[in-house]
C-alpha cells in the first residue's frame, strides 16, 4: 500500500506549477440560480484541482438558500445533491485531487446568487470570485521553466516586506469604468528566493487584512500569470485575524513553492476594490520563504 | 544541498494543497465525492433509521463527517451499510463541529458498497424546527476495467 504521508510525486515526465482558475461572478444576477456555468481551462496544460475558495462570496447564506455544486472532468457531480446543491464553505478541499485535461472545463452550479461586494455610496464593488487552486501540469518536453538553482546552496528563512499603497478606487472617478490594475515589483537582488506564502496586513492594524480591498494577479519570474483572473487577497492571505483565529479562507499560495532567481522580481498586478472615500490605503505585504545562500 | 535534489513541496501548506499520492487499492481508482443528508426536523422530532443511499456506480469509502448547517442543536448517530452503529449512543451536534476543510474524521475509513446506505438516527434538541445538512465526505472507489 502506498503511504498517504509520502511526499507528493509529480508523474515522471511532467512538472507542476502553481495556478488558480478564478471565476469572476460579478456579472451574475443576485437571487438567481445558475446551473452548468462553464469555466474553460486555458488549453496549455492539464490542471490538477486541489481546493476551491470563495463560494461564500457568490451565493447567499445557508439560511437563505445559498448553495453550490461542481463537476469533475467527466462532468460528473462531485457532490451528491445534483439538483439542489449543498451549503457553501469559504474553503473546499478536493481530496484526492481532480485532474482536468488541457481542453476540458470546470463546471459549477450556483443556487441563489448573492455577490459579495464593498458597498460604496454609488455602484458596489464586487469581489464575488471563486478561485480553483491547484497546479498546471506541463510535460518536461514542453521546455517550461525549471525551479532549480544552479549553484550549491544552504537554506535560510527569509521574508521580503513590501509596502503597498493603493491610491486609486475601483472605478475611475465619476464612472463605473474599472481602473486598470497597478503593477508592483519586489526585486530579488541577492540570492535565489523560494516563495512559500504571502501575508497581508493593513498598515497600523493589529490583525491581518480581512476585507477584500484588492485582488492580485501574481507572476512567476518568467512573467507567466499564476491565475487567469485576479484573486481577491483574502483567498491566499495566510495572516491571522487574531492569534486564536485561523484565516477565513485557509489559503496558501503558491503551492508548490516557486523559485525566483536572483535578479528576477516578484511581480503582482493589484486591482483596487476600494471605494473612492477609502483611498489612499497602505498595506504591509510579507513574502515569506527561503533564501538559497551559496555555500 | 545539490541543485537538483529538491522536491518543491510547500511546507507551509496543508498536505491537501501539496497533493496526496494516489492511494487507491490495486485495480481501483478513488475519486473525491460527498454524499449530503438534508432534513428538516420539527421540534424535538426523533427520526430513526434514516439513510443516505449510495449510488450503484461505485463503492464509497467514507472518511469524514461535516455538520454543514443547522438552525439549532441536534443529536445524531450513524451506522454503516450493515446497520452497525459506529457510536454506542447519540452524538451531540456540538461534538461533530467542523467545516469542509476540517471534517470530523471517520478513521479508519468505512467502505459502503455500491447501492448501499449510511444509516442515520437524528433528533432535534432545539425545541424548534431545525433545518440540517450533514455531509459525508470520502471517495468513490471505481473498479478499473482490467480487460479480458
Amino acid at each position: 500500500m502506498k503511504l498517504l504521508e509520502q511526499s507528493y510525486i509529480t508523474p515522471v515526465g511532467y512538472r507542476d506549477f502553481p495556478f488558480a482558475y478564478v471565476y469572476d461572478g460579478s456579472g451574475l444576477t443576485d437571487a438567481t440560480t445558475y446551473q452548468d456555468i462553464q469555466i474553460p481551462l486555458q488549453g496549455d496544460s492539464d490542471f490538477i484541482l486541489r481546493h476551491i475558495a470563495g463560494v461564500t462570496n457568490v451565493v447567499n447564506t445557508a439560511a437563505l438558500g445559498g448553495k453550490w455544486n461542481f463537476k469533475g472532468h467527466s462532468r460528473q457531480y462531485a457532490i451528491g445533491n445534483q439538483s439542489t446543491g449543498i451549503v457553501a464553505f469559504p474553503n473546499w478541499p478536493v481530496v484526492p485531487e481532480k485532474k482536468f485535461a488541457y481542453n476540458e472545463s470546470i463546471w459549477i452550479d450556483l443556487y441563489n446568487v448573492l455577490r459579495g461586494n464593498n458597498a460604496c455610496s454609488g455602484t458596489p464593488v464586487y469581489f464575488s470570485s471563486i478561485a480553483f487552486f491547484g497546479v498546471k501540469r506541463f510535460r518536461d518536453a514542453a521546455g517550461y521553466r525549471t525551479q532549480q538553482t544552479n549553484y550549491r546552496y544552504k537554506e535560510m528563512t527569509q521574508r521580503w516586506e513590501f509596502s503597498l499603497t493603493i491610491n486609486q478606487p475601483a472605478y475611475a472617478t465619476g464612472t463605473t469604468t474599472p481602473n486598470p490594475p497597478q503593477r508592483f515589483i519586489q526585486l530579488m537582488d541577492n540570492f535565489d528566493f523560494e516563495l512559500l506564502r504571502i501575508s497581508i496586513g493593513q498598515n497600523g492594524s493589529t490583525g491581518t487584512l480581512q476585507t477584500q480591498d484588492f485582488s492580485v494577479t501574481l507572476y512567476d519570474p518568467n512573467m507567466h500569470q499564476l491565475s487567469n483572473n485576479p484573486i481577491p487577497q483574502g483567498y491566499f492571505n495566510t495572516g491571522k485575524p487574531t492569534p486564536q483565529t485561523q484565516p477565513a479562507y485557509q489559503g496558501c499560495f503558491p503551492v508548490p513553492s516557486l523559485v525566483y532567481p536572483a535578479g528576477s522580481s516578484i511581480t503582482m498586478d493589484v486591482t483596487s476594490l476600494l471605494c473612492p472615500a477609502q483611498v489612499p490605503q497602505t498595506y504591509d505585504v510579507s513574502f515569506e520563504g527561503i533564501w538559497r545562500l551559496p555555500c | 544541498m545539490s541543485p537538483s535534489s529538491k522536491l518543491l513541496l510547500n511546507p507551509y501548506a496543508p498536505p491537501a494543497y501539496n497533493g496526496f499520492n494516489d492511494a487507491s487499492p490495486l485495480g481501483f481508482i478513488d475519486v473525491d465525492f460527498t454524499y449530503p443528508y438534508d432534513v428538516t426536523l420539527t421540534a424535538n422530532q426523533f427520526l430513526r433509521d434514516q439513510s443516505i443511499s449510495t449510488t450503484n456506480d461505485a463503492d464509497f469509502s467514507w472518511r469524514g463527517i461535516v455538520s454543514a448547517f443547522s438552525t439549532g442543536p441536534f443529536n445524531i448517530r450513524f451506522a454503516d451499510s450493515q446497520g452497525y452503529h459506529i457510536s454506542n449512543g447519540m452524538i451531540v451536534s456540538a461534538n461533530i463541529l467542523g467545516d469542509a476543510a476540517s471534517p470530523f474524521p471517520v478513521f479508519p475509513e468505512i467502505l459502503i458498497p455500491a447501492g448501499g446506505r449510511i444509516g442515520i438516527d437524528i433528533q432535534d434538541t432545539s425545541g424548534n424546527t431545525n433545518v440540517i445538512e450533514i455531509l459525508c465526505r470520502g471517495v468513490k472507489r471505481y473498479r478499473i476495467n482490467q480487460g479480458a
